[in-house]
């Protein structure tokens, strides 16, 4: 059991010692080396360039994989992802406004507008599922309305647009961490490393959220105020990524997925969760590098054909 | 133990429990017993499920009180009336890849605080409850590769764990055969006489319940029709009147208490072919 996550640990470890040596000019261990004693060079390439980009990557992947754990528990089904709870369509709505609507220089704010959208929707979705409480069917419900119609206002809003800001909205909507430096670093820092702390504590609580309303009422489990707990966390965790790296798509879903066979505790799926996300957004990254394109753009490419492989191995249930 | 003064532990009092407005149980009072097995029949949708989930808390009552030992239980956390009741519903749904053994695990978690690490309570609660339940050869196997009856035992087993004086049992004995209905009220009768347990379950049968119970309390249109010995509720009146079934009732050659012998359902199709029995 806990060979697994050894083993997850290892393969980050090596993608991220790929990925630090990868580029255009590479890096051979030694030179890491050199700038780990000084050497000027190698530290800029290293310490401003590839670091916060590959360090970036790993937490953004963490917190889509913690995220999207939370989100498969507490909406009781293995095909959930945080993107259900509006986090993309409304982090990329919150970026279209900002962009389209307002005028001068705003590129700063665009995280900022990203977690505001992400937040607002996701609260938008638990007030309008709520009738003397949620039910987990009614959250995916509102949650795929709500998605739906977010998307259609920001696509209305690139129809009207300045044709030069449209192109950078829909920019940032490809999801990207090639401008990841350790500022943005630092915030996501800031608001995702409490929350996942938080999240790792909460294991055995999300254990149970997965079972039924009434066996985990019988059981003790406050449902109600811990769904609500439990939703905000994950609107914290995917609502810093997005503000991060703009909307990933198929880390939240694919990573939980991946890890599910290791073990049914939360206590074990969530570091799981977090190393496979981060594993797979630090992979993506790299690739990514390989063919100039944001890997926000290659997670598809891997997540398209699992999720149909998903859906062929349950054809008979 | 100290005997307590009252034999009421769990009590109901003028209770109406009803969902959208719509009343399913109206002002019902019921008393159960400290360390007795009381079954609770009915018909269908006379309401039996309804009472259970409020006298587990689950369900708030939209008048009346409901309390446990003379405090009502609207007034106990969540986790405070875990540790003292525990509730099985009649389907109850568990994420399909978890273990029989994780499955069991999850009844301690009303005992347990936040961070506290697995204690060698918790690990003899969910022994015993593997064991009582005969499920310790099957605790690494998912849930979802076991049959009806041993994924019911299993549950159980979760419930056991839980360590709670009272069982609310919704239907324990639904969708299974003939020997496991039997070795499952075995082993409820066991609990009640070893344990000291405290035992509520809806039942089906009439003969079984009149056979493992204490106590049988029959259940007609939201409110009680009888509750008693087997022998006082079981009659051809009250049964023709709570079940409208018209049969016979004969001394249980096997063991002591009546045996109820069906002979036909006096149920009444009207005009437009609904069922009219309950009307």
């Amino acid at each position: 059991m806990n060979r697994g996550l050894a083993l997850l640990a290892l393969l980050v470890v090596i993608a991220a010692a790929l990925s630090l040596s990868w580029g255009d000019n590479g890096l051979a261990p030694q030179d890491i080396v050199a700038a780990l004693r000084g050497d000027p060079i190698a530290a800029i390439i290293l310490g401003t360039v590839r670091a916060p980009r590959v360090a970036t990557a790993l937490l953004v992947g963490a917190c889509l994989g913690v995220a999207g754990a939370i989100t498969q528990a507490v909406m009781r089904n293995p095909l959930a992802e945080p993107g259900l709870l509006g986090i993309n369509s409304g982090a990329s709505l919150g970026v279209a406004l900002l962009v389209i609507g307002a005028e001068g220089a705003v590129g700063h704010l665009m995280p900022l507008a990203g977690f505001a959208g992400a937040a607002v929707a996701a609260t938008a979705i638990y007030v309008l599922a709520w009738r003397g409480g949620t039910s987990s069917i009614r959250l995916i419900l509102v949650g795929i309305g709500i998605g739906a119609a977010t998307g259609a206002v920001t696509s209305l809003l690139t129809v009207f647009g300045d044709i030069r800001d449209v192109q950078r909205a829909l920019a940032w909507m490809a999801g990207s961490i090639y401008n990841a430096d350790w500022t943005k670093l630092g915030w996501l820092a800031v608001w995702s490393l409490p929350a996942l702390a938080i999240t790792w504590c909460l294991a055995r609580d999300l254990d149970l959220s997965a079972f039924d309303d009434d066996v985990s009422c019988a059981l003790g489990l406050p449902l109600q105020a811990m769904r609500a707990a439990l939703i905000a966390l994950c609107t914290l965790l995917a609502g810093a990524s997005v503000a991060a790296a703009g909307p990933i798509s198929f880390v939240g879903l694919l990573a939980p997925q991946l890890v599910r066979g290791l073990s049914s505790r939360h206590a074990v799926r969530l570091p799981a969760a977090a190393l496979c996300g981060a594993l797979l957004l630090g992979g993506a990254d790299l690739v990514g590098r390989l063919v100039q394109l944001p890997a926000g753009l290659l997670t598809p490419v891997i997540g398209v054909p699992f999720v149909g492989l998903l859906l062929w191995r349950r054809r008979n249930d | 133990m100290t005997e307590p003064t009252s034999p009421v532990l769990l009590q109901a009092r003028d209770v109406t429990i009803g969902y959208d407005g719509r009343d399913i149980v109206n002002r019902l009072s019921i008393g159960i017993e400290r360390g007795r097995f009381t079954a609770l029949l009915g018909p269908n949708g006379c309401g039996k499920s309804t009472l259970l989930r409020a006298l587990a808390g689950l369900l708030a009552p939209r008048a009346g009180t409901i309390s446990l030992e003379g405090q009502p239980i609207a007034q106990l956390s969540r986790k405070q009336l875990a540790r003292r009741l525990s509730f099985l519903p009649q389907i109850p749904r568990a994420p399909d890849d978890i273990t029989v053994r994780d499955l069991v695990e999850q009844g301690r978690y009303p005992h347990r605080r936040p961070l506290a690490p697995w204690s060698a309570a918790d690990r003899a609660a969910c022994t015993e409850a593997l064991e009582l339940t005969h499920m310790v050869a099957l605790a690494d196997q998912p849930l979802a590769a076991l049959s009806g009856g041993q994924r019911q035992r299993a549950w159980l087993a979760m419930t056991l764990a839980q360590s709670a004086d009272i069982l609310l049992l919704d239907e324990p004995t639904t969708y299974l055969d003939m020997a496991h209905q039997l070795e499952l009220l075995a082993l409820l009768r066991r609990l009640v006489d070893e344990r000291g347990k405290t035992i509520l379950a809806v039942l089906h049968d009439i003969n079984q319940a009149g056979q493992f119970a204490d106590k049988l309390a029959l259940l007609s249109n939201g409110s009680i029709a009888g509750m008693g010995r087997a022998v006082d509720v079981i009659t051809p009146e009250t049964i023709r009147t709570v079940f409208h079934v018209d049969g016979m009732v004969l001394p249980n050659p096997m063991a002591p208490g009546p045996l109820f012998l069906p002979r036909t359902a006096l149920t009444i199709i009207d005009a437009t072919g609904e069922d009219a029995t309950r009307s």
